[in-house]
């Protein structure tokens, strides 16, 4: 029936392309394969990928700086390997629905497909991936000098973000995490932390590490036009935080963080394995806490909140709205450019507020080649130079967010502001680059506050890394919790009713436990 | 007897195009609806169930909901792009025929694509950034985001659908009325039928064809909306927005539920075709009457 399927989205997909006539017939591939004598002499990329010389390779992912970053940096592959890259840029759920019609329909077009590491079980299930052991264990393909084990920032993040069922199947494009970013030139104003104390009875917390200091600054930040902040006169009206409170993933990603710290889970994975099915305990005390919490918090935030994706997050970020936003590690860059944000160089990263639990979830964007791609091997010889030192190293500089240990030996890595705080989230909190304290004239470093923040779960100072699920069912998994969550911010129902409610429809989702 | 037999060639072009992008994909959608067959659901391989999925139909009531939320947009929508597209018509053929060289500004929002319409209302609408987003909230009619307010988002949409589709209304109207014959109005003037009288009795009945014509494009056109609410709402807030299109694609595309997404697309199919021809037989009978 699958195979029907395939021919079915084939006959559209083909249609679609015609009728577009968007792109470029993919290129003749050749029946040639690396030549067993390179084994003998010194390995090199020019001579591996010899056989697809003039070929062309495609690949697609989500269109952010991590990518336009590869996009600037591919000419050095095709001057190596006389192969042509196109890289396509999509929005975050374009690229996947994209790449789930090709796969479905089998059509080849793409190579390599950068995916979010919750989309491989119904990738693996569906059979459209290929394991990577097959040209990392081949010397002909398998530069001597590459090798990603060892060298990871985490191994449990690695584990989660790119092997289903105990195999890999993708090689990192980025780890992400979630951080408090913070206006540390608001914050560490000496006018604004006499305010705060006279106010609130407490010295203004630089950053805020828990939830009901989260509150107390989001309050505090939310000003009118007119009234004064950090020693100036407010043009427009500045908000607390900001939320995203749309019917968008951003909504699923954002109640994540808030119920997790707060020690909850929507299902409880065995073992923090997303490749595991758990019992649903989306409708717990915590959760609902948790919930009534996010919807407390967003009278601080700009008008727009509830049609928030991240995409306004970023902008509220980028034209100085706001005091704090919770945002991703990858979206930083573009905050950080002088060119598109007035918040540049103004903004500290630290973690998320601690309730129960001082935690990040993991997220990354894999390298998969498709059992559907015609060049299998010149896909690999491209993942293994994009995962080499010098590559990660420049595409860090130019926004994206290496899983290599060895990115982060370069001093011009660690000064970039929101790496050190990165690190540490994505290393437990056992990787401490950079320590920033408050009233610091940059905003680079792990916070001190943040940093030397216990976390409840453990009586330490490390931070949990929490897995999402990333079994098949996920995407509808998710797209029920963005439902009911976003019910519940725009007050169609109430929070309590929304949890009891996705509780029974995330429980016919799965299979029975 | 040969050029008869020369016509099958004609023909052929578009029966091979019928074939293909239409009668295949609709055949091969009517069989998967009574598969269970999903990309998420690892048990959902392709099996035959019966009429499983149209029973879960009956009992979506998601899906009824996306019935109401189609009609709730359609129905004003299609009667505001009626009476202002017809209004604009007027302009262009009557009064003022030198306002005919804007035909083609008019056209400007009908011709670029939903997307591109649906994002210039989500940022014109945004209340932190937006022009009509700021204005709205300032004048307090709206509090918050119009897009993230139950009660205010599918009025944006109604509104930001009209601003696209209005000028093609006005459009055929304006051919209507363009084409209309000479005869009737001097009838009507030896009468002595004021302005308003040759409008109602001599205009409108002769346009109504192009009423017609307008009306059922943009019926059939309204209950496939999906563009415009995707970029905009998604569906929401809540299931606010969320017309059929967009929940047939949700199932279909999100979840990967082919099954069900498939019996979705021939429910929405049958119920279009239903309507149309009511909706013709009584425009026509209207006229008669």
């Amino acid at each position: 029936m699958k195979r029907e399927v395939s021919l079915f989205i084939s006959l559209v997909v083909l249609v679609s392309l015609v009728l577009a006539a968007c792109a470029p017939a993919a290129t003749p591939t050749p029946e040639a394969k690396p030549q067993e004598g390179q084994q003998g002499g010194a390995w090199s990329l020019a001579e591996a990928a010899k056989p697809w010389k003039g070929e062309t390779l495609r690949l697609i992912g989500e269109a952010l700086p991590p990518l336009e970053a590869l996009e600037e940096l591919k000419p050095q592959f095709e001057e190596i390997t006389g192969a042509k890259v196109i890289i396509e840029g999509l929005g975050h759920e374009e690229a996947v629905e994209k790449v789930t019609l090709d796969f479905a329909g089998q059509t080849g077009v793409y190579d390599v497909v950068l995916q979010p590491n919750r989309a491989l079980g119904k990738l693996v299930t569906n059979g459209w991936l290929r394991p990577i052991d097959e040209f990392y264990n081949n010397p002909a393909l398998r530069d001597p000098n590459f090798s990603y084990e060892g060298s990871l920032l985490n191994q449990e993040w690695f584990r989660e973000t790119n092997m289903y069922q105990d195999k890999v199947y993708g090689l990192p494009f980025h780890f992400i995490s979630m951080y408090l970013w913070y206006r540390y030139d608001w914050f560490d104003h000496p006018d604004e932390q006499a305010a705060f104390k006279a106010k609130y009875g407490y010295d203004l917390p630089s950053p805020p590490i828990t939830w009901e200091e989260y509150m107390d600054v989001a309050e505090f930040f939310t000003r009118k036009s007119g009234e004064k902040l950090a020693g100036e006169t407010l043009t427009y009206d500045v908000y607390g935080h900001t939320w995203g409170g749309a019917r968008h993933v951003t909504a699923w990603y954002d109640f994540l963080n808030v119920i997790y710290s707060y020690g909850g889970r929507d299902i409880k994975l065995p073992n923090n394995r997303g490749d595991s099915y758990g019992p649903v305990t989306v409708n717990s005390p915590e959760n609902l806490e948790a919930l009534k919490l996010i919807i407390d918090s967003l009278k601080y935030a700009p008008p727009g909140v509830l049609s928030s994706t991240w995409d306004e997050k970023q902008a509220a970020q980028q034209s100085g709205l706001v005091a704090m936003a919770i945002q991703w590690d990858d979206a930083a860059f573009a905050v950080e450019d002088p060119e598109q944000s007035k918040a540049s160089g103004k903004i500290a990263y630290s973690g998320v507020p601690i309730k129960k639990e001082k935690m990040t979830q993991i997220e990354g964007w894999d390298y998969l080649i498709p059992k559907s791609s015609k060049k299998p091997e010149l896909a690999w010889l491209f993942v293994q130079w994009a995962m080499g030192k010098d590559i990660q190293i420049a595409q860090m500089k130019l926004g994206g967010q290496s899983a290599l240990v060895t990115t982060y030996e370069d001093p011009e890595v660690v000064a970039i502001p929101y790496v050190p705080t990165s690190v540490y989230l994505k290393t437990a909190g056992k990787t401490v680059l950079k320590v920033r304290k408050v009233g610091d004239p940059t905003g680079g470093g792990v916070p001190e506050r943040y940093l030397n923040a216990t976390n409840p779960l453990t009586g330490d100072t490390s931070v949990n890394i929490v897995a999402k699920p990333t079994f098949p069912e996920e995407e509808r998994i998710t797209e029920a919790i963005i439902l009911w969550v976003n019910r519940a911010l725009t007050g169609e129902v109430t929070p309590e009713k929304a949890l009891e409610e996705l509780e029974k429809e995330m429980k016919s989702i799965l299979p029975s436990q | 007897m040969r050029s008869r037999r020369y016509i099958w060639w004609w023909v052929l072009p578009s029966a091979i195009l019928f074939l293909g992008i239409i009668l295949i994909p609709f055949i091969t959608a009517l069989t998967y609806s009574f598969r269970s067959l999903s990309f998420t659901t690892s048990t959902a391989t392709g099996q035959y169930i019966g009429v499983e999925n149209y029973r879960r139909l009956v009992f979506d009531q998601d899906f009824y909901n996306s019935f109401k939320v189609t009609f709730l947009y359609m129905v004003p929508a299609i009667i505001l792009q009626g009476l202002l597209g017809l209004g604009m018509a007027l302009l262009i053929a009557g009064a003022v025929r030198r306002a005919r060289i804007l035909i083609p500004i008019m056209l400007l929002p009908t011709l670029l694509t939903p997307v591109v319409i649906g994002l210039i209302g989500v940022l014109t609408l945004n209340p932190d950034f937006g022009v009509i987003g700021q204005f709205l909230n300032r004048l307090g009619l709206v509090q918050g985001a119009v897009l993230g307010n139950s009660d205010t988002a599918l009025l944006a949409i109604i509104a930001v659908d009209t601003y696209q589709w209005t000028p093609f209304v006005a459009v055929i109207l304006t051919a209507g009325l363009l084409a209309l014959p000479k005869e009737p109005y001097e009838a009507a003037q030896v009468d002595g039928a004021n302005r308003i009288q040759t409008f109602f009795r001599v205009t409108m009945p002769l346009l109504w064809q192009y009423f017609v014509v307008a009306i059922l494009i943009r019926v059939i056109d309204a209950f496939r909306i999906f563009d415009i609410i995707w970029v905009m709402t998604r569906g929401g807030p809540g299931t606010a927005t969320e017309a059929v299109a967009v929940y047939a694609y949700r199932h279909t595309f999100r979840y990967w539920d082919l099954g069900y997404g498939s019996a979705l697309i021939m429910v929405i199919f049958v119920f279009i075709s239903i309507l149309v021809e009511y909706l013709y037989k009584a425009l026509q009978k209207w006229q008669t009457a």
